[in-house]
């Protein structure tokens, strides 16, 4: 029922170092390869998603052949039931001929082409006559049945002819109920079509399904894919009947059926039921505690949690049982609030399905697990780089290497302190050393997604008035959750030490050496196809996100709440790589940064970006003003002169002879170098602690206030464009808050990009890294002049 | 001698099992009791309609039993036999030709069990589906091995005769039609080929009173399948639409959609015969009911014709680009709409060479006189006059008082300076059905007009 989000990652980094020989090394890869092998298995994409994640991916047109025919309705109804409740996710899919019968009454302004909108508006026209074209009863009582939330999408089909996909989430409230309700469903629609009719149904979680006349698994994967070489005439399911019941089925009864004959194992969920203890006493309420806490345990040694990766990341960092019980706290605390958090919009919110609200988490922890995964890809391919230069030529003076026990590298340990909340923890030999802040992003990414059954029992003990009691069993099993996670890091941090051995470099070293800049990729890339998965389950198409962002938008207004919030997130990314933005935040990055640094101008950036975008957001929508145009256009213009002062600003420090150098640090054993450029010269550069300010100077505070001019700009309009098609004013701000997030995320990872010529080139040529910095500093005194001139004499705000 | 083997055990079953299939499943070669005798009580005489309750809650869960019999046991061939006949009467029911594939691979599975030598019924099955495939050619030498494997049995002599007929090969398939009529009874898919036969030769009367008999037969059988029955009336419904009788036709079409409601054939006939008595609108209705049940390009450019007479010509347009669509669909999945697309184009004056082209590539492979006919218009409105002239006196050879047939061939004669001949086939097409299109009529009779104008100069 719920789409499985899961594995949030961080794998081990191989260390590079001195310490250990081919030998472990290479058990060490086998490791790695293990535990590559096993977060595949626990992504588990359905197969159907493949060809969208193609879509997505190479923008080629998979075609989807229909087997039915080119004129075919086909409709698919999956039931998931409770006695007092029923969710229905209800999909019809029309094939090439009635898609284009229909695209000629959803074409309003004639032009031959179906916009996001003119789809949109065709869906709220037709929704009602599906919806009422199905009916169900509890008993003889029929119940209402509202949407949650309702898409279209085209999808390609033979002969370049679209087809058209419709999918609605319903949701059916049984007024009073018994322990046990029986229900009929009938599918009424599409009399006329010839199609595929398919029935599902299911329990929600903890009820039962039992007497029922319809399959528990469906054939098509929601009309996704059709058995084509199954002798299997079309399904003509169109109604049926069942019973539900809170707990266990009554004896006799028939379970429910999967379409090959076996029963649905009952599944039960035995935290859900310890909420409803018939009498709640104090040693009951301890006993129950217990009992969570083992579920909890045990919970956490189901597929899709991330044991794997905490300890991959533990054995492949130098991490202490101290590390091990800060991301056990870690996980605890984000999964008991995470619970809270959602559960709280559930009930203030009841229109919302707990399996879509789930999508927040998902996206924020795929959006962690991108940024771990291109954060590591970066240092570890610096890394690399660094390693393979060195073995091979020893031209690098400034640069010291670890297996250089020379000792006339300078140490500045003020760099230590340029990031606040970047202390490193005391190291041991080898190995790369474990941050709070890794740690920080591990733990909260593993409890974010609370498991349903944690909701359902904050939900029931708020139904029943346990609330205390609720909290209690919930914070027991995250801490029963967070022990085993915990266990398995103290057990691979113990594992690692014996590992650990020295070794010395070779072929097999550079292969070793090479892996784990794979592997952060690897990381990167599963967060990119959770993301994927996740704003595809909010109901944003993918597919679609390459169209024109503005027709999105205006799409979304009419859609569901969490596709619209979906499809801030979206725009938020995009919006960040709009060019004014890159050539600003490059002229900044090009001044000659750590990699750290540049991902952090990012998003300080995004920050400043978003403060303003709220500020603006705000005025507008609760004094309800429009921005005149012409202040619109002055913003802009404060742009373009913004962009031409940091072109010149950057401009100038390379004229001016700039100069690049490495600072040379120690952490106990490790060496890094960061590069960076100083105005005026060498002899100036006193690496005392006095002179550490200039290595601080604005670090966070210009990008901020850079993304506050970028946000009160007009860029700004494109979100406010967005703001009238959403209903209420708390939706609205939430709705910048998110595309806010998605422009702090887009702009991040952009910065980090765009920092990494500069960075690798900053080590390696001189020369090349003065040409991107000018380079960089170029494109943004260009793109101003070209602004300027845009607004000012084309839009004509000085004339 | 060869054929009078001892019967096995496996034989009699196949015998068997074909047996439950024609009587049961195909109603179009249903073994008749009453024989000579209720083809000549019926003596044109078309029995009222009546409400077929549908089979399809029965049916669905027999088909659904077969499928799950032959997942079980794949060399089941008497289950495959059945559901092949129930996807072959989907197929008919509701053009959905996702049941052809399905009946083409169940025959696969039928025969793989049961070589066909002692599989009729397999055999049989595969025959059927190819000849909805317009695989005629296949049709043609699965029913020729039937008659060898049974020559006493009359269907394998119906598939023939279907499979000649529309490969255009009349000498043989005459020579089997006459065999099918000297036999002491005529069952009903006997008395469907002889009246098939004789509306080709133009002999309206035979063929009303064969139909006719046809429809009563199979109404006998219990019970009557719908769609057979339905088919059956609409059949004679076209055959008086094209003999200009407008009222009578409405009335079997009526009749065919009482019998089956939602039957799209016979909505698309209403809508043919209520616009030859110029009541636009509802015809429209009809057409666009048709047009939503089954997409044919027939009914598609119709309803664009019609709507474009009531000055709608975005909605004609779409029918049309839905037509060219339809083609397309066609021609990545093997393509047998060609014929229909190629008519489409001349009709409406658009791609005349690539129309020509697809009449040409078919008539090569199928020399039928509708296919003569689409060659010869298309070469016409190609502006290859010898061509058209050549090959519209193949669509003329057998006789057939078609309209349409009769309207291209004044055309063509008129664009070949042959006035006389013109005024004559023109006059022939109004006679026989003065309202036979609603665009091409008035064409017709202006064109008519002209030449008679001309004469009197």
């Amino acid at each position: 029922m719920k789409k499985k989000i899961t594995e949030q990652t961080k794998i081990h980094e191989t260390n590079r170092s001195n310490g250990t020989s081919a030998v472990t090394r290479m058990i060490r890869s086998l490791f790695v390869c293990f535990v590559y092998f096993r977060l595949f298995r626990y992504l588990s994409f359905p197969a159907s998603r493949l060809p969208a994640i193609a879509i997505l991916c190479c923008a080629t047109l998979a075609v989807f052949a229909h087997p039915l025919g080119n004129f075919t309705v086909n409709h698919y109804a999956r039931i998931a039931a409770a006695p007092e409740r029923v969710q229905i996710r209800y999909v019809v899919d029309l094939a090439e001929i009635p898609t284009f019968q229909e695209a000629r009454l959803a074409d309003l302004d004639g032009d031959g082409m179906l916009s996001q909108s003119e789809l949109n508006a065709y869906l709220s026209r037709v929704a009602p006559d599906y919806i009422n074209g199905l009916s169900l009863k509890a008993g003889d009582q029929t119940i209402a049945l509202s949407v949650s939330a309702q898409s279209i999408t085209l999808v390609p089909g033979t002969a370049d002819l679209p087809t058209m996909r419709l999918v609605f989430d319903l949701v059916g409230v049984v007024g009073e109920t018994d322990q046990q309700t029986r229900f009929r469903f009938e599918n009424g629609n599409g009399r006329d079509r010839a199609g595929w009719y398919e029935l599902v149904v299911i329990p929600l979680p903890g009820a039962a399904v039992f007497n029922s006349t319809i399959f528990g698994n469906g054939v098509t994967d929601e009309l996704k894919a059709y058995p084509e070489d199954l002798l299997m005439a079309p399904l003509a399911e169109r109604a049926g009947q069942w019973h539900t019941v809170r707990g266990a089925i009554p004896e006799g009864a028939q379970p429910l059926k999967l379409r090959d004959g076996r029963t649905v194992a009952a599944a039960r969920d035995r935290f859900a039921e310890l909420i409803a203890a018939p009498q709640l006493t104090f040693s009951v309420a301890l006993l129950g505690a217990l009992i969570a806490l083992f579920l909890g345990a045990g919970h956490a040694l189901t597929p899709g949690h991330s044991k794997a990766l905490v300890g991959a990341y533990l054995i492949g960092s130098r991490g202490t049982v101290k590390h091990a019980a800060f991301l056990g706290l870690t996980v605890t605390i984000t999964h008991v609030s995470s619970a809270y958090a959602l559960s709280l919009l559930l009930i203030g919110f009841s229109f919302l399905a707990p399996e879509k609200i789930q999508i927040i988490p998902a996206i924020i922890s795929s959006l962690v697990i991108l940024g771990m995964g291109l954060t590591l890809f970066v240092r570890r391919l610096r890394a690399a780089i660094e390693g393979t230069q060195h073995s091979h030529h020893d031209h690098h003076h400034e640069h010291h290497h670890e297996h250089h026990h020379h000792d006339h590298h300078h140490d500045h340990h003020h760099d230590h302190h340029h990031d606040p909340g970047h202390s490193h923890l005391p190291p041991g030999a080898g190995g790369e050393p474990v941050t709070w802040r890794s740690l920080l992003a591990l733990g909260v990414s593993g409890g974010l997604l609370p498991c349903p059954s944690a909701i359902l029992v904050v939900l029931a003990a708020n139904a029943l008035g346990r609330d205390l009691y609720g909290l209690l069993l919930v914070s027991a099993f995250s801490l029963g959750l967070a022990g085993v996670l915990t266990g398995i890091g103290i057990v691979f941090i113990k594992a690692g030490g014996l590992l650990n051995v020295s070794s010395r470099t070779g072929r097999l070293g550079l292969v070793l050496k090479s892996l784990p800049v794979a592997s952060a990729a690897f990381i990167a890339g599963i967060g990119m196809l959770m993301l994927y998965q996740a704003l595809d389950s909010a109901g944003v198409n993918a597919a679609s996100l390459f169209g024109e962002p503005q027709s999105i938008a205006e799409g979304a207004g009419t859609a569901s709440m969490l596709s619209v919030l979906g499809v801030g997130l979206v725009l938020g990314l995009k919006h960040a790589v709009e060019a004014d933005h890159l050539a600003a935040v490059s002229a900044i990055v090009s001044e000659g940064r750590s990699l750290l640094g540049s991902s952090l101008v990012g998003g300080m950036w995004g920050l400043g970006h978003t403060i303003a975008l709220l500020i603006a957001g705000m005025i507008v929508i609760l004094l309800k003003v429009q921005i005149p145009e012409r202040v619109a256009l002055g913003l802009e213009f404060c742009v373009a002169i913004m962009l031409i002062g940091l072109g010149v600003n950057a401009l100038l420090k390379v004229r001016r002879g700039a100069r690049l150098h490495f600072h040379t640090h120690r952490h106990g054993d490790i060496v890094h170098s960061h590069p960076h450029m100083h105005e005026g010269n060498e002899a100036d550069h006193t690496h005392s602690e006095k002179a550490a300010p200039h290595h601080r100077v604005n670090r966070g505070l210009r990008p901020l206030l850079v993304g506050l001019v970028h946000g009160m700009a007009g860029s700004a309009a494109l979100m406010l464009l967005v703001i009238p098609t959403i209903p209420s004013p708390a939706l609205a701000l939430v709705y910048i808050a998110v595309f806010g997030i998605g422009s702090i995320g887009g702009m991040m990872a952009m910065s980090t990009l765009v920092g990494l010529p500069m960075h690798l080139t900053a080590q390696r040529f001189r020369r090349a890294h003065i040409a991107v910095s000018a380079l960089a500093a170029l494109f943004s005194l260009g793109f101003g002049i070209f602004l300027a001139y845009e607004i000012g004499f084309v839009e004509g705000l000085l004339r | 001698m060869p054929g009078m083997k001892p019967k096995s055990p496996e034989n009699r079953a196949s015998f068997r099992a074909f047996r439950v299939l024609f009587r049961l499943l195909l109603p179009v070669l249903a073994v008749s009791c009453g024989g000579e005798s209720a083809i000549r009580t019926t003596d044109g005489e078309i029995p009222a309609a009546t409400r077929i309750e549908s089979e399809a809650d029965a049916s669905e869960a027999t088909i659904r039993f077969l499928e799950d019999r032959i997942r079980r046991d794949p060399d089941d061939f008497i289950s495959a036999n059945k559901l092949g006949g129930y996807y072959l009467l989907r197929l008919r029911e509701t053009g959905n030709t996702d049941y052809l594939r399905l009946a083409r691979r169940t025959a696969d599975i039928s025969l793989r069990a049961i070589a066909a030598q002692q599989n009729p019924g397999g055999l049989a099955l595969l025959a059927q589906a190819a000849f909805a495939e317009h695989d005629f050619e296949s049709a043609r030498r699965c029913a020729e091995q039937l008659v060898k494997i049974d020559p006493r049995k009359s269907y394998p002599y119906q598939l023939l005769a279907d499979a000649l007929l529309e490969l255009g090969d009349y000498d043989a398939a005459a020579k089997i039609i006459a065999e099918i009529e000297r036999s002491p009874s005529i069952d009903d898919g006997g008395a469907l080929r002889i009246a098939r036969m004789a509306a080709l030769h133009g002999q309206t009367a035979r063929a009303r009173e064969f139909y006719g008999a046809a429809l009563a037969l199979s109404l006998e059988v219990v019970p009557p399948s719908r769609e057979g029955v339905a088919w059956r009336r609409w059949q004679i419904g076209e055959l008086e639409f094209n003999a200009g009788r407008y009222d009578a036709a409405e009335r079997h079409y009526r009749d065919s959609l009482e019998t089956f409601p939602n039957y799209y054939r016979a909505l698309s006939g209403l809508g043919r015969a209520r616009a030859a008595q110029g009541d636009v609108p509802n015809a429209i209705e009809f057409y666009e009911r048709a047009a939503r049940l089954a997409p044919e390009p027939a009914t598609l450019a119709a309803l664009g014709d019609l709507y474009e007479l009531t000055g709608r010509s975005r909605e004609a347009q779409a029918q049309f680009d839905l037509v060219k669509k339809l083609g397309r669909i066609g021609e990545a999945a093997g393509s047998v709409y060609n014929r229909q697309l190629a008519i489409f184009f001349a009709d409406h004056d658009i791609n005349a060479e690539e129309a020509y082209e697809l009449a040409r590539r078919e008539y090569e492979v199928r020399r039928d006189i509708y296919g003569a006919d689409a060659l010869a218009w298309t070469a016409h409105k190609a502006g290859r006059a010898d061509k058209a002239g050549e090959a519209i006196l193949d669509a003329l050879k057998l006789g057939t008082k078609d309209s349409r047939i009769f309207y291209h061939a004044g055309m063509i004669a008129r664009a070949a300076g042959n006035p006389v001949e013109a005024k004559k086939y023109l006059e022939r097409a109004l006679a026989l059905s003065p309202q036979f299109d609603p665009r091409h009529a008035p064409v017709a009779r202006q064109a008519l007009e002209a030449l008679k104008a001309d004469n009197g100069m």
